[in-house]
């Protein structure tokens, strides 16, 4: 089992962390689900058995460990209002100004949209998942997985486009 | 159908995990794993030793104990056949003793063993005790009379 948790780990933690980062706005609870995650894992380790899509249902475990998350702040100091505003280097560092200014803009751009749309927009864009894919982790409809995209995709649009067309 | 600013969008890398984190987490879920483990194997901890055991008896020459098996049930079927048998025998020994042979020697018996010993109406009745034999004083009068 440890040498799974470790394949899964090599295989998938980039993912989730990505995820978790662009979903939660803050690194320490994006490492706590993340840890959760791997925790549940080791504890049930039936949980894979019948998964053929390994990430997608990673991908689900790590959604739902967020919103429990959210829900424990909701509950305790309403910390979760501020998800999504905190600036934090959503993307990799870069030397080129311009791309630096872009990435900077976009992880602003993406903590002003709600958190639905994000993970949506996220799992889309970074991930290169389908609607039906995104709809199967997300737990939601599909036309709901396609509306949050296209909604979310006009806002980032609508921000970032005098910076897209400068350095364009 | 992705546009140009999709593409611009989709281009952009995210930020590595950090590296530190793999250990941490790993270890973090190694620790939560022994302890299901744990758990389980003290729960059916007897299950376990029992099966083992009847494993090692009864595996290594299962077809062996599968011909003793076989043996019992024939030493059982002999046995209950040969039980049917031998049931009637004490019909066949009524029989007998109602044949007339046997009535008429018994009744010679009897009458030999009446001659011997005398009718059974022959004898005085045996005196009965009573219930209460009376004062002691009394009983000594009767004695002394005798």
């Amino acid at each position: 089992m440890a040498a799974d948790l470790e394949r899964l780990y090599d295989e998938h933690a980039q993912a989730l962390f990505a995820f978790l980062l662009n979903f939660t706005r803050d690194e320490a609870d994006t490492r706590d689900v993340l840890q959760d995650v791997f925790v549940k894992l080791a504890r049930q380790s039936e949980l894979l058995a019948a998964v053929r899509d390994e990430r997608g249902f990673l991908l689900r475990l790590a959604h739902n460990a967020a919103i429990d998350l959210m829900r424990r702040r909701g509950t305790r100091d309403r910390k979760h209002e501020q998800f999504g505003t905190e600036q934090l280097p959503a993307f990799a560092r870069t030397e080129d100004p311009d791309e630096a200014a872009f990435r900077t803009e976009l992880a602003a751009a993406l903590g002003e949209l709600p958190a639905d749309q994000r993970a949506v927009v996220h799992l889309k864009l970074w991930e290169g998942l389908t609607f039906e894919q995104i709809a199967a982790a997300l737990e939601i409809p599909l036309n709901t997985a396609a509306s949050r995209y296209r909604y979310g995709l006009d806002k980032l649009r609508d921000r970032l486009r005098p910076l897209y067309d400068e350095i364009k | 159908m992705n546009d140009d600013f999709e593409k611009r969008l989709q281009r952009q890398p995210v930020r590595p995990v950090p590296s530190a984190w793999r250990e941490e987490i790993l270890g973090a879920a190694r620790q939560a794993a022994p302890l299901v483990h744990t758990r389980r194997e003290a729960s059916s901890d007897w299950l376990v030793t029992i099966r083992q055991v009847l494993s090692f008896l009864f595996r290594p020459q299962r077809a062996g104990w599968t011909g003793l098996a076989a043996v019992w049930v024939v030493i059982i079927a002999l046995h209950l056949a040969a039980r049917d048998d031998s049931a009637p025998a004490p019909t066949m020994q009524a029989a007998n003793i109602t044949s007339p042979e046997t009535l008429r020697a018994l009744r010679q018996q009897r009458l030999l063993l009446t001659e011997l010993v005398g009718r059974p109406e022959e004898h005085p009745p045996t005196r009965q005790h009573s219930a209460s034999p009376g004062p002691r004083s009394q009983r000594w009068e009767t004695a002394v009379a005798v």
